[in-house]
């Protein structure tokens, strides 16, 4: 973010409320505040902060855990490969991938900045995008980029789980990991990747705190933040837009774009992780991190709209469970594309049952998402 | 008579003819009891779908009636009274209203076989009406001449000599047209990887086509969408790309006859953008551009010249419009916030805020 001395001057005044460039700063923290309890007040019992805290934060926590696991395997794992290691850094892999799948959807907070979402996870990836850096980091006879105050500032393709993926699971990897001219080259990328990925996982945690510090407290106290929480009374809003967002994402990115138009256009190979064989499991993850996200919400709004939404969060996780393992080789079958038509289409009524009524019951506007087009 | 000198009640005498169209989405909306300030308007999902709202010089939104079907561009008319506001694709309604009085007076719809784009604009002092719209299937681009005191009947058609046009701009005697092509986050863009956009001229009496900007293959992903003028003709052109290949392709772009001159900026920013400009705009004096990116979550400016100066976080900001000031911006976001950000050439800030708007969509204009 470039932001010189007199932004930042700039943007202090607003937030203070004074006046700059003779122009009168109209939101004042106290506004701010009163609209924030406003909502609390009269809207549901279920509040922002209440639902980073009880659902959000457990999974940066988990994701976290996952990361630090897993850095810590690469790291054993170079100081001694074997098939055992490999295969604990590949169990280790999935964990991850779930982890960060329960919570891709979010777009607020922490983990909006430094591009943190595609340095995790580039993903759709195109032109081979992943393929090309990686195998050119390979080539490079130096460490220097794999260190990490450098690696974080690469490509984010060759920095994030698509790249630990394809170390791990593409054709002749394994191989090449445990033995031969480029082992140790791959160890160190395969180390560096999972660094990077930990230290991610870590600010975005560390950023959100904990009651008494960090922007949860934030939170819990009504304040605003210019970068994360202009208006906290607009994060109920963001939550359940991302919810909607969910449930968007599997059916758009995951499903639609595999299947394509006819069997003649599916692309079987642009199937999430199809390498690792965690396409299904990808999509359950995140279905099923979006149900409890809107079965807690749900809390919020009347029991008419509660039974809708646990019909739709029910119809969504049995849809999940019954998606072939391989998405990609579905999409070539007439069977298969049965399946994930199927599928899709109850993850979309899911989108709308879920979101509409906590809307509406919450009292929050349902945003435009960041899939949106135009 | 044009519509600059045309009473308000001459207007609705016009367009009354429009209020029995077969597709009237908007339902009859009530008059404000007091007339309403209008600084800006702008598009926005209200509680019972989507409307053109008016905002007040201290940011207050009144929303104008409400549809089912999700507004894009505002077009103000040039005598201060009404303005249009177009569906973005696929919609099928753009509708007239009062902006003072805060009611709908009409609605017209594209040619047979045709969705609207979400962009239009007044000509000729707001007698005409230029709007964009495209073929279903197919995506050609038409831009369809309208006399508004005909009811907005179509007087002409021209070819966009293009794809997917999105927005359409008149300057120095010729019409701007971004045909966008492939228009990313669509279905059709699944695995397209070349977008087919360019920039058209039309001659704006004929609609013959002067010229077509492209730009070079390394930059075939772009699909260029949203057009600015500034006071003295200068345009540019924002784009969002097909694809995510970690490349920081530029995303806006000075117009310079057959010519696309890249605007400068750092990788990292292009990078931050994520593949997607929503808007953009000069400011009044035309010295500032800015480009807001809702995936991205930020607002960059530059100098008119194309010179990076900074950029601001805005949460689902999208909405651009200069202010009566120079080297200021008014921003909006899908989360109801409006925020005021200031240059003064070297440094970038928001120097006002207010919450609790509706979720505004893409687009804000000065009202002039």
């Amino acid at each position: 973010m470039s932001r010189s001395p007199l932004a930042m001057a700039l943007a202090l005044a607003s937030q203070i409320g004074q006046t700059a460039l003779g122009v009168p700063a109209v939101a004042t923290a106290a506004t701010l505040v009163a609209q924030f309890f406003s909502v609390r007040a009269h809207a549901a019992p279920i509040a922002a902060p209440e639902v980073v805290e009880q659902w959000l934060l457990p999974r940066y926590d988990a994701l976290h855990a996952a990361t630090t696991a897993q850095k810590d395997a690469w790291a054993r794992f170079c100081a001694g490969p074997s098939a055992a290691g490999l295969a604990e850094l590949k169990q280790r892999f999935a964990a991850t991938s779930n982890a960060w799948a329960s919570v891709e959807f979010i777009t607020f907070g922490p983990v909006t900045l430094s591009l943190r979402p595609d340095r995790f996870n580039l993903f759709p990836e195109r032109r081979n995008a992943i393929g090309r850096s990686l195998a050119e980091l390979i080539a490079d006879p130096t460490d220097e980029r794999l260190q990490p105050e450098r690696f974080g500032r690469l490509s984010a393709a060759a920095q994030g789980l698509p790249a630990l993926e394809r170390l791990l699971y593409e054709e002749g990897a394994a191989d090449a990991l445990l033995a031969g001219p480029e082992a140790t080259r791959r160890c160190g990328i395969g180390l560096a990747v999972a660094g990077n990925l930990d230290t991610m996982a870590g600010e975005i945690r560390q950023g959100w705190g904990d009651r008494t510090s960090g922007l949860l407290a934030q939170l819990l106290a009504g304040k605003s933040d210019p970068v994360f929480f202009p208006d906290p009374s607009a994060l109920l809003s963001q939550i359940v837009t991302d919810l909607a967002g969910a449930y968007q994402r599997v059916v758009d990115q995951r499903l639609l774009a595999v299947l394509g138009k006819s069997p003649d256009e599916a692309r079987p190979l642009i199937a999430d992780r199809r390498r690792s064989g965690l396409s299904k499991a990808t999509i359950a993850a995140m279905i099923t991190s979006a149900d409890d996200l809107a079965l807690l919400l749900a809390k919020g709004i009347d029991a008419k709209g509660q039974a809708v939404i646990a019909a739709a969060t029910d119809a969504a996780a049995k849809a999940a469970q019954a998606l072939p393992d391989d998405i990609g080789t579905a999409a070539t079958t007439p069977q298969g594309r049965k399946a994930l038509e199927s599928a899709a289409a109850t993850f979309k009524a899911a989108q709308a049952k879920v979101a509409d009524p906590l809307a509406s019951g919450l009292g929050v506007p349902l945003g435009f998402n960041a899939l949106d087009g135009d | 008579m044009g519509l600059f000198d045309l009473s308000r009640r001459s207007l609705l005498a016009a367009v009354g003819s429009l209020a029995s169209a077969p597709r009237v989405l908007f339902g009859t909306a009530h008059a404000q009891d007091h007339l309403l300030e209008v600084e800006w308007l702008a598009t926005a999902g209200v509680a019972d779908g989507f409307a053109p709202v008016v905002l007040s010089p201290d940011y207050g939104a009144t929303q104008v009636g409400a549809g089912m079907q999700r507004l894009h561009w505002v077009e103000p008319s040039p005598d201060g009274a009404t303005a249009i506001a177009v569906a973005r694709r696929p919609g099928t309604t753009a509708l007239l209203f009062d902006r003072r009085h805060g009611t709908v007076l009409a609605t017209f719809e594209p040619g047979e076989g045709r969705v609207f784009s979400g962009h239009g604009r007044f000509i000729e002092g707001g007698q005409r009406f230029l709007a964009v719209e495209i073929e279903v299937p197919g995506g050609d681009g038409v831009v369809s001449l309208r006399d508004v005191e005909a009811g907005f009947a179509i007087v002409a058609e021209w070819a966009s000599s293009g794809i997917g046009p999105h927005d359409m701009l008149p300057s120095g005697g010729a019409l701007v047209v971004a045909n966008g092509g492939i228009e990313p986050h669509t279905p059709e863009a699944i695995g397209a990887e070349v977008a087919g956009a360019s920039i058209a001229l039309l001659d704006a009496q004929t609609g013959r086509l002067r010229a077509v900007a492209e730009l070079s293959d390394d930059l075939s992903s772009l699909s260029l969408r949203h057009l600015a003028a500034g006071p003295t003709g200068q345009v540019v052109v924002a784009a969002q790309d097909l694809i995510a290949d970690e490349i920081a392709r530029p995303l806006v772009y000075a117009v310079e006859g057959e010519r696309l001159r890249a605007f400068d900026a750092p990788d990292a920013e292009w990078r931050g953008l994520r593949t997607y400009v929503g808007s953009v705009a000069y400011d009044r004096s035309g010295a500032f551009v800015a480009a807001a990116s809702p995936r991205g979550n930020r607002v960059m400016l530059w100098k008119a010249d194309g010179r990076f100066l900074g950029s601001i976080p805005l949460v689902d900001g999208c909405g651009l419009a200069p202010t009566r000031e120079p080297g200021q911006f008014l921003a909006t976001s899908g989360l109801g916030e409006v925020v005021l950000i200031a240059t003064d050439g070297e440094g970038v800030g928001v120097v006002a805020r207010r919450s609790g708007g509706p979720r505004f969509d893409n687009h804000a204009v000065l009202a002039g």
